[in-house]
């Protein structure tokens, strides 16, 4: 079965350029929400995604809050990644610590996020809630 | 919570109410924060949020504070611009994206002056923000940043797609070449959708040996095709080639696309289908037309097909002729469907062969189909369907035959004689739809049957037929079960006759029945109101109840006074139409009996009093 990538940011460009950049890669599906809360509302539909591609600034629930919710929850472990502009060193900090598992800084090459989703699509997430934090290279 | 320079001596109210908001923007309960940014987006000062949107230490209120921001629009537009000249890149951004979400197109030159920022996510976010404002005017400057880097190229390719200007059409050609860029430019040639536009999108349809980019394409035509629905855009020289032979290959990934047979998921799998078919009808590629009628089998697609197929119109038919044996019951259905708008008479017999279909929506299709030829001549091979095992079904063969010539109809229904109740009452259905005066005596004696369900089908039919039908339905007043008198009551009721008024008196003279005092009412004759005025004291509730309903619609002092003796009626319901009538009345006597109804026990009683006791003052 094809592992699920959800993507979650208010941005419709960066949702095209996130179909964009990870849509190549083989046996995954993507899917998209505009704000944690719509986030949360596909979990529960769809189940947990093998990766969450996450912003931090949105309306509605943020990239932080969904994070703690998310990690509230009893389902498999999902791998979340980070998405942070340059600067941004405390929401990265605030988002490793409530469960993230690697980040990326905007601007981004493809290859840079590709690289990292394929890494945790190869080592799934740990069921424990500790960080690891893994960045782009 | 105003900037440090403004901010408002202690302890002033100003003070206290932007603590309160600023602490609730940032509040970890969300019911909280939400009704905080309502109250923030238009009693907040706007420079204040603008500060708070620059918190890096609170994302929460951070983004509570955007939030309110947009919301506020106008209101919030000069301190947004003011802080795109903020030294943090951050605060700027933030600006930025907010200014595209308040929709307020005076933001448009601000954000283009930011085209030109040293922080390349500033630049990403008032391109975002350009595309969301839909600024033509800003689409010069947006071609410019498509030779900046590759990240501002793709907002900027996405933006003009957005914006649809189609001066933006020759720039975003030169990059169908850009690997990263490839398919949002295919997109957003899709959405400008000019002639221009298609002739690029044609050549890539042809050209690409790639998958996704040929899904792409074809999802951005698709994309053109519905903005330009008269396909004015048909006849130029790349998009006319594609219906040469020399583009079977295209033809073949269409009929591939269609049959579903391509790597598709998702959304977009129905969105390429359909452009798939929106590509054959602009093209009028008749040797795939059977493919067109085939992909029918999805059910996700076939509302768009219909659409097609219908604008085909003739071409079509031989197709869909076909389509009517195909052994998909969807296929079937769809052929059925088309052929009943776009067949003719010649078309009848092999539509009316699947109304034995073994499948209701087929069964169905084919009914509708005969109804839409007009052709009654298979009116007979409808008329078993009324007694289908689907009640769908049986309803569809109500609705065709309804829209059949009322003789040939007549006559089948006679003909068939009839017996037994599951038989009868649709028989009567379509009698009392499609009347004619052969129907009478059938009707009538159907009347007398055992069941009572017969019984309200033929006093509906009877209601059908031309002339005075009062007389004809009197005795149904007295009928045992109350279905039947209702019905009957109501057919007398509309007619509003001498004899109509006659039959009702007489009946609300004979027993207390709530349905005779509603269509005694429903008489609308200043006559009935005496006989009405002594069912007021009947003993039983629903009795009192219609009464009072009855009553509503003669306002006159007299009748106040009747009525507002039973404010101390002992049933709330009673009382709530009491209420309702004095209400309504406008009459200075109600006030006593309003006063008392105003403390009444039942909270709907007292309302409605209350409510007209307030007018009155």
């Amino acid at each position: 079965m094809a592992a699920r990538i959800l993507i979650v940011d208010d941005s419709s460009v960066m949702h095209a350029y996130h179909r964009q950049v990870l849509s190549g890669l083989p046996d995954c599906r993507l899917s998209f929400a505009r704000h944690g809360q719509e986030a949360l509302a596909k979990i529960e539909e769809e189940g947990a995604p093998a990766v969450i591609v996450l912003d931090i600034n949105m309306p509605v629930m943020d990239g932080l809050e969904f994070l703690r919710r998310l990690r509230a929850l009893s389902i498999p472990r999902a791998s979340v990644i980070i998405v942070s502009t340059e600067g941004k060193d405390d929401d990265l900090q605030r988002g490793l610590e409530a469960g993230a598992d690697g980040y990326v800084r905007k601007p981004f090459k493809p290859k840079e996020l590709q690289d990292l989703v394929r890494r945790f699509l190869a080592t799934p997430a740990r069921t424990d809630a500790a960080p690891r934090a893994a960045v782009s290279p | 919570m105003t900037p440090e320079a403004t901010t408002p001596a202690e302890g002033s109210p100003a003070a206290s109410l932007e603590d309160a908001l600023r602490a609730a923007l940032g509040s970890d309960e969300r019911d909280e924060r939400a009704t905080a940014i309502r109250e923030a987006s238009t009693r907040a000062d706007p420079e204040a949020l603008v500060v708070l949107m620059g918190d890096h230490a609170d994302s929460i209120g951070r983004n509570a504070a955007m939030d309110a921001l947009t919301r506020g629009g106008a209101r919030s537009l000069s301190a947004l611009v003011r802080a795109l000249r903020h030294p943090d890149p951050e605060v700027v951004m933030f600006a930025a994206g907010v200014l595209g979400k308040t929709r307020d197109r005076a933001a448009i030159p601000h954000l283009v002056g930011l085209l030109t920022h040293l922080d390349v996510n500033v630049v990403q976010q008032a391109i975002e923000s350009l595309a969301q404002l839909r600024a033509s005017s800003a689409v010069g400057a947006l071609l410019a940043t498509l030779d900046e880097d590759p990240w501002l190229r793709f907002a900027a390719v996405h933006a003009l797609g957005e914006i649809g200007d189609p001066r933006a059409v020759g720039k975003l050609a030169t990059l169908l070449g850009d690997e990263v860029a490839r398919d949002a430019v295919i997109g957003a040639l899709g959405k400008i959708g000019t002639a221009e536009a298609l002739e690029h999108l044609a050549a890539v349809l042809r050209e690409s040996p790639e998958p996704d980019a040929f899904m792409a394409c074809l999802q951005a035509i698709g994309a053109a095709l519905d903005r330009h629905p008269d396909l004015k855009l048909v006849g130029r020289s790349a998009w006319a080639g594609l219906r040469s032979p020399d583009a079977g290959d295209v033809h073949e990934r269409l009929v591939q696309v269609l049959a579903a047979e391509a790597p598709l998921e998702g959304d977009d799998a129905v969105d390429v289908r359909r452009a798939a078919a929106a590509v054959i009808h602009a093209l009028r590629l008749r040797h795939l037309y059977t493919a067109l009628v085939v992909a029918g089998s999805d059910a996700g697609l076939r509302q768009s097909l219909e659409f097609y197929v219908l604008a085909l119109g003739a071409d079509i038919v031989p197709t869909l002729r076909l389509g009517l044996s195909a052994s998909s019951a969807s296929v079937r259905e769809l052929a059925c469907q088309s052929l009943g708008a776009l067949g003719g008479d010649e078309d009848a017999p092999a539509i009316a062969a699947r109304l034995g279909d073994e499948v209701p929506g087929v069964r169905m299709a084919a009914l509708g189909a005969l109804a839409r030829l007009g052709n009654g001549k298979h009116a007979h091979r409808m008329l078993p369907l009324l007694m289908d095992g689907s009640e769908e079904v049986r309803r569809a063969a109500v609705d065709a035959l309804t829209r059949l010539d009322a003789q040939v109809v007549t006559l089948l229904l006679l003909t068939a004689r009839a017996q037994h109740a599951t038989h009868l009452v649709p028989t009567l259905a379509v009698m009392a739809a499609n009347p004619h005066p052969d129907q009478l005596g059938f009707v009538e004696r159907c009347l007398g049957h055992e069941a009572p369900e017969v019984r309200a089908a033929a006093v509906r039919a009877l209601a059908a037929q031309r002339g005075d039908v009062v007389a004809r339905v009197a005795r149904a007043v007295h009928d045992p079960d109350a279905a039947v008198r209702r019905a009957a009551l109501e057919v007398i009721a509309t007619s509003r006759s001498a004899l109509a008024r006659r039959i009702l008196l007489q009946a609300l003279d004979e027993g207390t029945d709530a349905d005779v005092v509603r269509a005694v009412g429903a008489l609308d004759d200043l006559a009935v109101v005496p006989p009405l005025v002594r069912h007021l004291a009947a003993p039983a509730v629903d009795v009192r109840l219609a009464t009072v309903a009855a009553l509503r619609r003669f306002a006159s002092p007299t009748i106040v006074r009747h009525v507002a003796a039973l404010a101390t009626d002992p049933d709330a319901g009673v009382r709530e139409e009491v209420a309702r009538l004095l209400a309504a009345s406008g009459d200075p006597s109600a006030r006593a009996a309003l006063e008392r109804l105003s403390v009444d026990p039942a909270g709907a009683v007292a309302e409605i009093a209350r409510g007209a006791l307030a007018e009155a003052a």
